[in-house]
Protein backbone atom coordinates (compact mmCIF):
# COMPACT_ATOMS: atom_id res chain seq x y z
CA UNK A 1 0.00 0.00 0.00
CA UNK A 2 1.44 3.30 -1.04
CA UNK A 3 2.06 6.08 1.41
CA UNK A 4 0.51 9.39 0.67
CA UNK A 5 3.28 11.95 0.29
CA UNK A 6 3.33 15.70 0.44
CA UNK A 7 4.72 17.73 -2.47
CA UNK A 8 7.69 18.57 -0.25
CA UNK A 9 8.26 14.87 0.49
CA UNK A 10 8.24 13.83 -3.15
CA UNK A 11 10.36 16.82 -4.12
CA UNK A 12 12.88 15.88 -1.44
CA UNK A 13 13.01 12.38 -2.98
CA UNK A 14 13.43 13.81 -6.47
CA UNK A 15 16.16 16.16 -5.25
CA UNK A 16 18.02 13.42 -3.43
CA UNK A 17 17.78 11.01 -6.35
CA UNK A 18 18.78 13.42 -9.09
CA UNK A 19 21.53 15.12 -7.13
CA UNK A 20 23.06 11.81 -6.13
CA UNK A 21 22.83 10.28 -9.57
CA UNK A 22 24.08 13.31 -11.51
CA UNK A 23 26.79 14.67 -9.27
CA UNK A 24 29.62 14.38 -11.74
CA UNK A 25 28.84 14.98 -15.42
CA UNK A 26 30.53 16.41 -18.48
CA UNK A 27 28.32 17.85 -21.18
CA UNK A 28 28.96 19.20 -24.67
CA UNK A 29 26.45 21.88 -25.60
CA UNK A 30 25.76 25.14 -27.34
CA UNK A 31 24.97 28.16 -25.16
CA UNK A 32 21.59 29.47 -26.31
CA UNK A 33 20.99 32.05 -23.57
CA UNK A 34 23.47 33.69 -21.24
CA UNK A 35 22.68 36.29 -18.56
CA UNK A 36 25.27 37.90 -16.34
CA UNK A 37 23.35 38.68 -13.15
CA UNK A 38 24.25 41.67 -10.98
CA UNK A 39 25.06 39.30 -8.14
CA UNK A 40 27.91 37.84 -10.18
CA UNK A 41 26.13 34.59 -11.02
CA UNK A 42 25.75 33.63 -14.67
CA UNK A 43 22.50 32.02 -15.77
CA UNK A 44 22.37 30.25 -19.08
CA UNK A 45 20.56 27.72 -21.21
CA UNK A 46 22.48 24.85 -22.76
CA UNK A 47 20.99 23.15 -25.79
CA UNK A 48 21.45 20.73 -28.59
CA UNK A 49 18.97 19.92 -31.37
CA UNK A 50 16.93 17.63 -29.10
CA UNK A 51 16.84 19.26 -25.66
CA UNK A 52 17.50 22.27 -23.45
CA UNK A 53 19.05 22.35 -19.97
CA UNK A 54 19.01 25.34 -17.61
CA UNK A 55 22.41 25.96 -16.08
CA UNK A 56 24.12 28.31 -13.66
CA UNK A 57 27.65 29.35 -12.85
CA UNK A 58 27.87 30.62 -9.31
CA UNK A 59 29.79 33.81 -8.68
CA UNK A 60 32.85 32.19 -7.08
CA UNK A 61 33.26 29.86 -10.07
CA UNK A 62 32.50 32.65 -12.53
CA UNK A 63 35.36 34.73 -11.15
CA UNK A 64 37.86 32.00 -11.96
CA UNK A 65 36.77 31.18 -15.51
CA UNK A 66 39.54 31.35 -18.13
CA UNK A 67 36.96 31.33 -20.91
CA UNK A 68 34.02 33.75 -20.78
CA UNK A 69 30.78 32.12 -21.95
CA UNK A 70 28.77 33.75 -24.72
CA UNK A 71 25.63 32.96 -26.67
CA UNK A 72 26.26 30.59 -29.55
CA UNK A 73 29.50 29.26 -28.05
CA UNK A 74 30.19 25.56 -28.35
CA UNK A 75 31.31 24.45 -24.88
CA UNK A 76 32.21 21.48 -22.77
CA UNK A 77 31.00 21.95 -19.17
CA UNK A 78 31.60 19.94 -16.06
CA UNK A 79 29.37 19.98 -12.98
CA UNK A 80 26.37 18.50 -11.14
CA UNK A 81 22.61 18.65 -11.18
CA UNK A 82 20.77 20.69 -8.57
CA UNK A 83 17.04 20.73 -7.74
CA UNK A 84 15.46 23.94 -6.43
CA UNK A 85 12.39 22.76 -4.48
CA UNK A 86 10.52 26.10 -4.07
CA UNK A 87 10.25 26.43 -7.87
CA UNK A 88 10.07 22.76 -8.73
CA UNK A 89 12.95 23.24 -11.16
CA UNK A 90 16.27 21.63 -11.81
CA UNK A 91 19.40 23.22 -13.21
CA UNK A 92 22.95 22.18 -13.97
CA UNK A 93 25.55 23.79 -11.72
CA UNK A 94 28.65 24.38 -13.83
CA UNK A 95 32.00 23.95 -12.07
CA UNK A 96 34.21 24.37 -15.09
CA UNK A 97 33.69 25.50 -18.63
CA UNK A 98 35.91 25.17 -21.67
CA UNK A 99 35.60 26.27 -25.24
CA UNK A 100 34.90 23.14 -27.28
CA UNK A 101 36.99 24.88 -29.98
CA UNK A 102 39.90 23.27 -28.16
CA UNK A 103 38.79 20.12 -29.82
CA UNK A 104 39.11 21.92 -33.08
CA UNK A 105 42.66 23.06 -32.14
CA UNK A 106 43.54 19.47 -31.50
CA UNK A 107 42.22 18.48 -34.89
CA UNK A 108 44.27 21.26 -36.51
CA UNK A 109 47.40 20.19 -34.59
CA UNK A 110 47.05 16.61 -35.79
CA UNK A 111 46.46 17.73 -39.37
CA UNK A 112 49.58 19.94 -39.45
CA UNK A 113 51.66 17.22 -37.81
CA UNK A 114 50.56 14.70 -40.43
CA UNK A 115 51.36 17.16 -43.21
CA UNK A 116 54.88 17.95 -41.94
CA UNK A 117 55.61 14.28 -41.35
CA UNK A 118 54.56 13.45 -44.86
CA UNK A 119 56.84 16.18 -46.25
CA UNK A 120 59.70 14.64 -44.31
CA UNK A 121 60.38 17.81 -42.29
CA UNK A 122 60.51 15.82 -39.04
CA UNK A 123 62.86 13.15 -40.41
CA UNK A 124 65.78 12.12 -38.22
CA UNK A 125 68.35 12.54 -41.01
CA UNK A 126 67.40 16.22 -41.26
CA UNK A 127 68.31 16.86 -37.65
CA UNK A 128 71.61 18.66 -37.03
CA UNK A 129 73.96 17.39 -34.33
CA UNK A 130 73.96 19.40 -31.12
CA UNK A 131 77.60 20.44 -30.43
CA UNK A 132 79.05 18.79 -27.36
CA UNK A 133 81.00 21.74 -25.98
CA UNK A 134 79.28 24.91 -27.18
CA UNK A 135 81.06 28.08 -26.04
CA UNK A 136 78.25 30.36 -27.15
CA UNK A 137 74.52 29.66 -26.80
CA UNK A 138 71.67 31.72 -28.27
CA UNK A 139 68.42 31.88 -26.30
CA UNK A 140 65.05 32.71 -27.83
CA UNK A 141 62.38 33.28 -25.20
CA UNK A 142 60.56 36.05 -23.37
CA UNK A 143 62.95 38.38 -21.54
CA UNK A 144 60.47 38.54 -18.65
CA UNK A 145 59.45 34.88 -18.43
CA UNK A 146 60.26 32.20 -15.89
CA UNK A 147 61.80 30.07 -18.66
CA UNK A 148 64.72 32.51 -19.00
CA UNK A 149 65.35 32.52 -15.25
CA UNK A 150 65.20 28.71 -15.13
CA UNK A 151 67.79 28.43 -17.90
CA UNK A 152 70.08 31.09 -16.45
CA UNK A 153 70.09 29.23 -13.14
CA UNK A 154 71.36 26.05 -14.83
CA UNK A 155 74.01 27.87 -16.88
CA UNK A 156 75.27 29.85 -13.89
CA UNK A 157 75.61 26.71 -11.86
CA UNK A 158 77.10 24.24 -14.35
CA UNK A 159 78.66 26.23 -17.18
CA UNK A 160 79.25 29.85 -16.14
CA UNK A 161 81.95 30.16 -18.81
CA UNK A 162 79.48 29.74 -21.67
CA UNK A 163 78.57 32.97 -23.44
CA UNK A 164 74.80 33.53 -23.61
CA UNK A 165 72.99 35.75 -26.11
CA UNK A 166 69.30 36.41 -25.56
CA UNK A 167 67.19 37.25 -28.57
CA UNK A 168 63.86 38.18 -26.96
CA UNK A 169 60.51 37.10 -28.42
CA UNK A 170 56.91 37.07 -27.37
CA UNK A 171 56.00 33.50 -26.53
CA UNK A 172 52.24 33.78 -26.11
CA UNK A 173 49.25 35.35 -27.83
CA UNK A 174 48.43 36.03 -31.45
CA UNK A 175 51.47 36.98 -33.52
CA UNK A 176 53.98 35.48 -31.06
CA UNK A 177 55.16 32.92 -33.64
CA UNK A 178 56.22 35.78 -35.91
CA UNK A 179 58.32 37.36 -33.15
CA UNK A 180 59.97 33.99 -32.52
CA UNK A 181 60.92 33.78 -36.20
CA UNK A 182 62.38 37.30 -36.04
CA UNK A 183 64.33 36.47 -32.89
CA UNK A 184 65.75 33.29 -34.45
CA UNK A 185 66.65 35.26 -37.59
CA UNK A 186 68.49 37.90 -35.51
CA UNK A 187 70.72 35.20 -33.99
CA UNK A 188 72.05 34.24 -37.42
CA UNK A 189 74.07 37.45 -37.44
CA UNK A 190 76.12 36.39 -34.40
CA UNK A 191 76.23 32.64 -35.15
CA UNK A 192 76.06 31.01 -31.71
CA UNK A 193 77.14 27.34 -31.59
CA UNK A 194 73.61 26.26 -30.65
CA UNK A 195 70.22 27.90 -30.04
CA UNK A 196 67.58 27.12 -27.41
CA UNK A 197 64.01 28.20 -28.15
CA UNK A 198 62.05 27.91 -24.92
CA UNK A 199 58.81 28.72 -23.18
CA UNK A 200 57.50 27.68 -19.77
CA UNK A 201 54.38 25.66 -19.11
CA UNK A 202 50.85 26.85 -19.85
CA UNK A 203 47.48 25.83 -21.25
CA UNK A 204 47.19 24.52 -24.79
CA UNK A 205 46.01 27.99 -25.82
CA UNK A 206 49.11 29.57 -24.26
CA UNK A 207 51.40 27.21 -26.16
CA UNK A 208 49.41 27.39 -29.36
CA UNK A 209 51.75 29.76 -31.20
CA UNK A 210 54.36 26.99 -31.13
CA UNK A 211 52.04 24.98 -33.36
CA UNK A 212 52.18 27.64 -36.06
CA UNK A 213 52.85 26.30 -39.52
CA UNK A 214 55.04 29.18 -40.68
CA UNK A 215 57.21 28.92 -37.55
CA UNK A 216 57.45 25.14 -37.98
CA UNK A 217 58.63 25.49 -41.56
CA UNK A 218 61.12 28.20 -40.60
CA UNK A 219 62.59 26.01 -37.86
CA UNK A 220 62.79 22.95 -40.11
CA UNK A 221 65.08 24.94 -42.42
CA UNK A 222 66.97 26.87 -39.71
CA UNK A 223 70.73 26.89 -40.26
CA UNK A 224 71.89 26.69 -36.62
CA UNK A 225 71.49 23.62 -34.36
CA UNK A 226 68.27 24.20 -32.40
CA UNK A 227 66.86 22.73 -29.19
CA UNK A 228 63.22 23.41 -28.29
CA UNK A 229 61.96 23.31 -24.72
CA UNK A 230 58.29 24.28 -24.72
CA UNK A 231 55.82 23.72 -21.89
CA UNK A 232 55.90 20.82 -19.47
CA UNK A 233 57.14 17.24 -19.93
CA UNK A 234 53.80 16.12 -21.36
CA UNK A 235 53.44 18.89 -23.95
CA UNK A 236 54.65 18.23 -27.46
CA UNK A 237 54.23 21.07 -29.88
CA UNK A 238 54.79 21.15 -33.63
CA UNK A 239 58.10 23.01 -33.24
CA UNK A 240 59.37 20.12 -31.07
CA UNK A 241 58.82 17.80 -34.03
CA UNK A 242 60.87 19.87 -36.49
CA UNK A 243 63.66 21.10 -34.21
CA UNK A 244 66.98 19.25 -33.96
CA UNK A 245 66.31 18.17 -30.41
CA UNK A 246 63.22 18.31 -28.22
CA UNK A 247 63.85 19.00 -24.54
CA UNK A 248 60.90 18.50 -22.21
CA UNK A 249 61.20 21.89 -20.47
CA UNK A 250 63.39 25.02 -20.66
CA UNK A 251 65.39 23.74 -17.67
CA UNK A 252 65.89 20.41 -19.39
CA UNK A 253 67.15 22.16 -22.55
CA UNK A 254 69.76 24.08 -20.54
CA UNK A 255 70.78 20.91 -18.70
CA UNK A 256 71.29 19.11 -21.97
CA UNK A 257 73.88 21.75 -22.95
CA UNK A 258 75.51 21.85 -19.52
CA UNK A 259 75.79 18.12 -18.80
CA UNK A 260 78.85 17.50 -21.05
CA UNK A 261 80.52 20.56 -19.54
CA UNK A 262 79.92 19.25 -16.03
CA UNK A 263 81.38 15.90 -17.07
CA UNK A 264 84.42 17.44 -18.73
CA UNK A 265 85.41 19.19 -15.49
CA UNK A 266 85.61 15.80 -13.80
CA UNK A 267 87.48 14.17 -16.72
CA UNK A 268 90.00 16.96 -16.82
CA UNK A 269 90.78 16.51 -13.13
CA UNK A 270 91.23 12.78 -13.64
CA UNK A 271 93.55 13.23 -16.59
CA UNK A 272 95.57 15.80 -14.72
CA UNK A 273 95.99 13.29 -11.94
CA UNK A 274 96.93 10.50 -14.36
CA UNK A 275 99.46 12.78 -16.00
CA UNK A 276 101.45 13.41 -12.84
CA UNK A 277 100.88 9.96 -11.39
CA UNK A 278 102.32 8.21 -14.44
CA UNK A 279 105.17 10.71 -14.39
CA UNK A 280 106.08 9.54 -10.92
CA UNK A 281 105.90 5.89 -11.91
CA UNK A 282 108.07 6.35 -14.97
CA UNK A 283 110.62 8.30 -12.92
CA UNK A 284 110.63 5.40 -10.48
CA UNK A 285 111.30 2.98 -13.30
CA UNK A 286 114.18 5.10 -14.51
CA UNK A 287 115.52 5.19 -10.97
CA UNK A 288 115.50 1.39 -10.82
CA UNK A 289 117.31 1.18 -14.11
CA UNK A 290 119.94 3.57 -12.84
CA UNK A 291 120.46 1.51 -9.69
CA UNK A 292 121.01 -1.61 -11.78
CA UNK A 293 123.36 0.29 -13.98
CA UNK A 294 125.23 1.54 -10.93
CA UNK A 295 125.80 -1.98 -9.65
CA UNK A 296 127.05 -2.97 -13.05
CA UNK A 297 129.31 0.06 -13.38
CA UNK A 298 130.80 -0.01 -9.87
CA UNK A 299 131.85 -3.60 -10.33
CA UNK A 300 134.01 -2.30 -13.10
CA UNK A 301 135.41 0.45 -10.89
CA UNK A 302 134.49 3.32 -13.05
CA UNK A 303 135.56 6.85 -12.58
CA UNK A 304 134.36 9.21 -9.88
CA UNK A 305 132.82 11.43 -12.51
CA UNK A 306 130.21 8.90 -13.58
CA UNK A 307 129.35 8.21 -9.96
CA UNK A 308 128.79 11.91 -9.44
CA UNK A 309 126.49 12.11 -12.39
CA UNK A 310 124.63 9.16 -11.03
CA UNK A 311 124.22 10.74 -7.60
CA UNK A 312 122.95 13.93 -9.16
CA UNK A 313 120.33 12.07 -11.14
CA UNK A 314 119.22 10.08 -8.10
CA UNK A 315 118.81 13.19 -6.02
CA UNK A 316 116.93 14.87 -8.84
CA UNK A 317 114.60 11.92 -9.09
CA UNK A 318 114.11 11.76 -5.34
CA UNK A 319 113.34 15.43 -5.31
CA UNK A 320 110.91 14.97 -8.18
CA UNK A 321 109.26 12.03 -6.45
CA UNK A 322 108.77 13.93 -3.25
CA UNK A 323 107.37 16.91 -5.08
CA UNK A 324 105.05 14.73 -7.06
CA UNK A 325 103.62 13.02 -3.98
CA UNK A 326 102.99 16.32 -2.30
CA UNK A 327 101.49 17.52 -5.49
CA UNK A 328 98.98 14.69 -5.62
CA UNK A 329 97.89 15.39 -2.07
CA UNK A 330 97.37 18.97 -3.09
CA UNK A 331 95.35 17.96 -6.08
CA UNK A 332 92.87 16.10 -3.97
CA UNK A 333 91.90 19.31 -2.31
CA UNK A 334 92.35 21.91 -4.99
CA UNK A 335 93.01 21.42 -8.63
CA UNK A 336 94.22 24.83 -9.59
CA UNK A 337 97.24 24.64 -7.34
CA UNK A 338 98.58 21.80 -9.38
CA UNK A 339 100.19 23.50 -12.27
CA UNK A 340 102.71 25.56 -10.40
CA UNK A 341 103.92 22.52 -8.49
CA UNK A 342 104.19 20.49 -11.62
CA UNK A 343 106.14 23.08 -13.47
CA UNK A 344 109.02 22.53 -11.08
CA UNK A 345 109.51 19.20 -12.79
CA UNK A 346 109.16 20.33 -16.34
CA UNK A 347 111.95 19.29 -18.67
CA UNK A 348 113.12 22.88 -18.81
CA UNK A 349 113.94 22.75 -15.14
CA UNK A 350 115.68 19.44 -15.54
CA UNK A 351 117.82 21.12 -18.16
CA UNK A 352 118.51 23.97 -15.76
CA UNK A 353 120.27 21.51 -13.53
CA UNK A 354 122.91 21.27 -16.20
CA UNK A 355 121.65 18.41 -18.30
CA UNK A 356 121.30 18.79 -22.03
CA UNK A 357 119.44 17.00 -24.76
CA UNK A 358 121.48 16.25 -27.88
CA UNK A 359 119.74 15.69 -31.17
CA UNK A 360 121.02 14.88 -34.63
CA UNK A 361 120.18 16.85 -37.74
CA UNK A 362 116.84 15.05 -38.06
CA UNK A 363 115.99 16.14 -34.54
CA UNK A 364 116.31 12.58 -33.34
CA UNK A 365 117.47 12.26 -29.77
CA UNK A 366 120.97 10.77 -29.39
CA UNK A 367 121.11 8.20 -26.62
CA UNK A 368 124.48 6.63 -27.27
CA UNK A 369 127.88 7.67 -28.37
CA UNK A 370 127.69 4.72 -30.72
CA UNK A 371 125.29 6.56 -32.98
CA UNK A 372 127.79 9.38 -33.49
CA UNK A 373 130.72 9.68 -35.85
CA UNK A 374 133.34 12.40 -36.11
CA UNK A 375 132.19 15.45 -38.12
CA UNK A 376 128.49 14.76 -37.29
CA UNK A 377 126.50 17.89 -36.77
CA UNK A 378 124.32 17.91 -33.68
CA UNK A 379 122.05 20.29 -31.77
CA UNK A 380 122.48 20.66 -28.03
CA UNK A 381 119.42 21.83 -26.11
CA UNK A 382 120.19 23.77 -22.94
CA UNK A 383 117.49 25.12 -20.67
CA UNK A 384 117.86 28.52 -22.26
CA UNK A 385 118.36 27.65 -25.88
CA UNK A 386 119.84 25.43 -28.54
CA UNK A 387 123.31 25.46 -30.03
CA UNK A 388 124.86 23.56 -32.89
CA UNK A 389 128.02 21.53 -32.52
CA UNK A 390 130.27 19.27 -34.51
CA UNK A 391 131.63 16.01 -33.10
CA UNK A 392 135.42 16.03 -33.09
CA UNK A 393 136.22 12.60 -31.81
CA UNK A 394 134.59 9.93 -29.74
CA UNK A 395 135.49 7.55 -27.00
CA UNK A 396 133.62 4.42 -26.04
CA UNK A 397 132.93 3.28 -22.48
CA UNK A 398 135.89 1.72 -20.78
CA UNK A 399 138.46 4.09 -22.23
CA UNK A 400 140.07 6.82 -20.13
CA UNK A 401 138.01 9.70 -18.88
CA UNK A 402 139.45 13.04 -18.02
CA UNK B 1 82.84 27.54 -33.36
CA UNK B 2 86.61 27.75 -33.52
CA UNK B 3 87.08 27.93 -29.81
CA UNK B 4 84.64 25.09 -29.26
CA UNK B 5 86.56 22.89 -31.67
CA UNK B 6 89.88 23.80 -30.12
CA UNK B 7 88.59 22.87 -26.67
CA UNK B 8 87.47 19.48 -27.93
CA UNK B 9 90.78 18.98 -29.74
CA UNK B 10 92.75 19.94 -26.64
CA UNK B 11 90.80 17.38 -24.61
CA UNK B 12 91.47 14.70 -27.23
CA UNK B 13 95.19 15.46 -27.38
CA UNK B 14 95.38 15.41 -23.60
CA UNK B 15 93.72 11.99 -23.57
CA UNK B 16 96.24 10.61 -26.07
CA UNK B 17 99.16 12.11 -24.12
CA UNK B 18 97.98 10.44 -20.93
CA UNK B 19 97.79 7.14 -22.84
CA UNK B 20 101.32 7.58 -24.24
CA UNK B 21 102.79 8.45 -20.86
CA UNK B 22 101.15 5.39 -19.37
CA UNK B 23 102.81 3.22 -21.99
CA UNK B 24 105.96 1.74 -20.41
CA UNK B 25 107.80 1.67 -23.73
CA UNK B 26 107.89 5.46 -23.97
CA UNK B 27 111.42 6.75 -23.26
CA UNK B 28 112.00 9.20 -20.43
CA UNK B 29 112.96 12.12 -22.66
CA UNK B 30 109.72 11.78 -24.57
CA UNK B 31 107.76 11.49 -21.34
CA UNK B 32 109.23 14.77 -20.15
CA UNK B 33 108.13 16.46 -23.35
CA UNK B 34 104.70 14.84 -23.27
CA UNK B 35 104.31 15.91 -19.69
CA UNK B 36 105.15 19.49 -20.56
CA UNK B 37 102.66 19.51 -23.44
CA UNK B 38 100.02 17.77 -21.30
CA UNK B 39 100.35 20.37 -18.56
CA UNK B 40 99.97 23.12 -21.14
CA UNK B 41 96.78 21.58 -22.55
CA UNK B 42 95.36 20.96 -19.11
CA UNK B 43 95.99 24.57 -18.15
CA UNK B 44 94.37 25.76 -21.38
CA UNK B 45 91.21 23.73 -20.69
CA UNK B 46 91.06 24.72 -17.04
CA UNK B 47 91.37 28.38 -18.00
CA UNK B 48 88.40 28.12 -20.35
CA UNK B 49 86.29 26.49 -17.63
CA UNK B 50 87.38 28.99 -15.01
CA UNK B 51 86.05 32.00 -16.91
CA UNK B 52 82.67 33.40 -15.93
CA UNK B 53 80.54 35.29 -18.41
CA UNK B 54 79.40 38.32 -16.52
CA UNK B 55 76.15 39.28 -18.13
CA UNK B 56 73.54 38.24 -20.59
CA UNK B 57 73.97 39.75 -24.02
CA UNK B 58 70.69 41.01 -25.49
CA UNK B 59 70.38 40.78 -29.26
CA UNK B 60 68.35 43.43 -31.00
CA UNK B 61 66.26 42.50 -33.97
CA UNK B 62 67.21 43.82 -37.38
CA UNK B 63 64.06 45.96 -37.67
CA UNK B 64 64.61 47.65 -34.29
CA UNK B 65 68.20 48.40 -35.14
CA UNK B 66 67.21 50.08 -38.39
CA UNK B 67 64.59 52.25 -36.69
CA UNK B 68 67.20 53.77 -34.45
Amino acid sequence: MLNILSVSDITAQIKSKLENDISDAMIRAEISECKFHGSGHIYMTLKDPGAVLPAVIWRTTAQQLATQPAVGMDVIVYGRLSVYAPHGKYQFVIQSLQDAGRGELYVRYEALKAKLLEEGLCALERKKAIPKYPMHVGLVTSDTGAALQDMLRVFNQDAPHVRLSLSPARVQGKGAAKTVIEALEALKAIQPDVVICARGGGSIEDLWEFNDEELARYIAHYSLPLITGVGHETDTTIVDLVSDHRASTPTNAAEMICAPWREVRINLNQMDYALSNTMIRSLDRQNDRLKNLQRYLSSRQLSEKIQNIHRNIISLLAQANKGMSNHILLKASRLSGIHSTLSAYSPVNVLKKGYTLIRDRNDKLIRSVKSLSPEDRVNIRFHDGVTGAIIKNKESKGSDHE
Amino acid sequence: MNKERSFEEAMKELESIVKKIENQETPLEEILELYERGSELSTYCQDILAKTQEKLEIIQKQAERMEE
